[in-house]
């Protein structure tokens, strides 16, 4: 296993024709001076980069003056990171726009099976740009709802077209499809606040999953996505749950979207993390608990149509 | 998935420059000394004293420093030895223990190993 500090960190970004990527992207690329960035779209034409700040570009790779480039996603995503890896060797962050993609889940999951992708990056967050302004036309569309449900920051675009009021409504709504998403309002896709090192995929630094997390199950106002919780104080039988969670996920892993957990496993003296998307799944011993802290499991599944009571008691089942 | 810390343990200090001596994939111990200090680095860091990563970047940077000062052909290699000397700076380092306790500890595991060489 590489040095963590040496991987690359890589954000996804996707998002709704419209909402808002490309003029996203473009302020990251523009506008920052400090992290060389590589970008991957579909088509770095699109992107609209001044032709003023362009160093040099061919069919693949177009690079820019500030130390960035923009790499189109012909075919293999492997192949391309690989490329960026030995020839722009000085690039510290990696984003990947999904354009076109309704589920960014193939992508994650590339992160956590292919050797080189494991070794030489990490996976840093999955950000969803949501058009506020036409929120309610699209709310009801199953990609953009797939969408919202699979992110760590869900970017609210073109606050300043609505009022306050809408904010609060939209938020509320996607907080339902997503308790564990941050939310950032942009105006012209220009956040004031980084949007790197979110930490989405990294929970061997977690001490909790969210404090947002209590919400109540019984307000489900979504049709078909939904998030269950759990929270409780029990100590998790290790085997039991190895045994479980893999099942659960190998039966029910095409309406599993995201999951994450922090559980007290065997009593042991660490915390055990885990989070999946789809049937790829990943658990490994987290932070140490605190001498005297209580030992809280907080778990949170999002997904289509999921059963809480089956959840509930599977989870339940592996209690010490 | 890794369910037991040990396993988590020995994947991150495995497959690189700090690779443990295996025989057919399995961990290989010539002597007690070097299991008892393999099982204590692994406990103190599943207490929390450390995290593994740590000792693995200090496995290989103790590593190149002997090989720095060393042939390639020195018999006198032994990767425990490394190991306990990662340890004792850890252990020392992280105030496990303090520094005299450090080296009546250490002395001991010496001590032992010592014993089993001049039998």
């Amino acid at each position: 296993m590489n040095d963590i500090s040496q991987k690359i960190p890589v954000t996804v970004i996707t998002g709704d024709l419209g909402a808002g990527k490309t003029s996203l992207l473009n302020h990251l690329l523009v506008n920052n001076n400090e992290k060389k960035l590589a970008v991957i779209v579909n088509e770095f034409g699109e992107i609209g980069i001044d032709s003023d700040l362009v160093l040099r570009s061919d069919e693949e790779i177009l690079e820019m003056n500030n130390g960035c480039i923009c790499c189109n996603i012909r075919g293999d995503l492997v192949r391309i990171i690989e490329n960026i890896i030995i020839n722009f060797g000085q690039t510290e962050q990696i984003i990947i726009e999904t354009t076109g993609l309704a589920d960014p889940a193939p992508i994650i999951q590339s992160f956590w099976i292919e050797e080189t992708l494991i070794k030489k990056t990490k996976l840093d967050s999955l950000i969803t740009v949501v058009d506020s302004f036409h929120f309610n036309k699209h709310k009801d569309c199953p990609h953009v709802r797939k969408q919202i449900s699979f992110a760590d920051v869900i970017l609210l675009n073109k606050t300043d077209l609505i009022n306050i009021e809408e904010q609060k409504n939209i938020e509320e709504y996607l907080n339902i499809l997503n308790p564990l998403a941050k939310f950032i309002k942009t105006k012209f896709s220009a956040p004031n606040e980084i949007l790197f090192n979110i930490g989405g995929f990294d929970l061997s630094n977690a001490l909790k999953i969210d404090p947002l997390f209590l919400i109540s199950n019984n307000h489900k106002h979504s049709k078909d996505i939904n998030a269950i919780s759990i929270k409780n104080n029990q100590i998790i039988n290790g085997d039991l749950f190895n045994k479980w969670i893999y099942k659960f996920a190998q039966f029910n892993g095409e309406n599993l979207y995201r999951y994450k957990g922090i559980i007290n496993l065997d009593n042991e003296p660490r915390r055990f993390v885990f989070q999946g998307v789809h049937m790829t799944l990943d658990g490994r011993p987290g932070k140490p608990w605190e001498e005297g802290e209580e030992r809280i499991n907080q778990v949170v599944f999002i997904g289509r149509n999921l059963d809480d009571i089956e959840i509930k008691s599977g989870f339940n089942s592996c209690t010490i | 998935m890794y369910t037991k810390y040990e396993e988590y343990a020995l994947s991150i200090i495995s497959g690189g420059e700090s690779n443990p001596p295996k025989i057919n994939g399995k961990l290989n111990f010539k002597d007690d000394w070097s299991q008892t200090a393999f099982a204590l680095a692994i406990n103190l860091s599943k207490k929390g004293f450390f995290e593994m990563e740590e000792f693995r970047q200090e496995m290989i940077k103790t590593i190149k420093h002997w090989e720095n000062n060393h042939s390639l052909d020195d018999k006198s290699w032994n990767y425990y030895e490394i190991w306990v000397s990662v340890l004792e700076k850890l252990i020392y380092e992280k105030e496990v223990l303090n520094r005299s306790e450090v080296s009546s500890f250490f002395k001991k595991i010496i001590d032992c190993k010592s014993q089993i060489l001049n039998e």
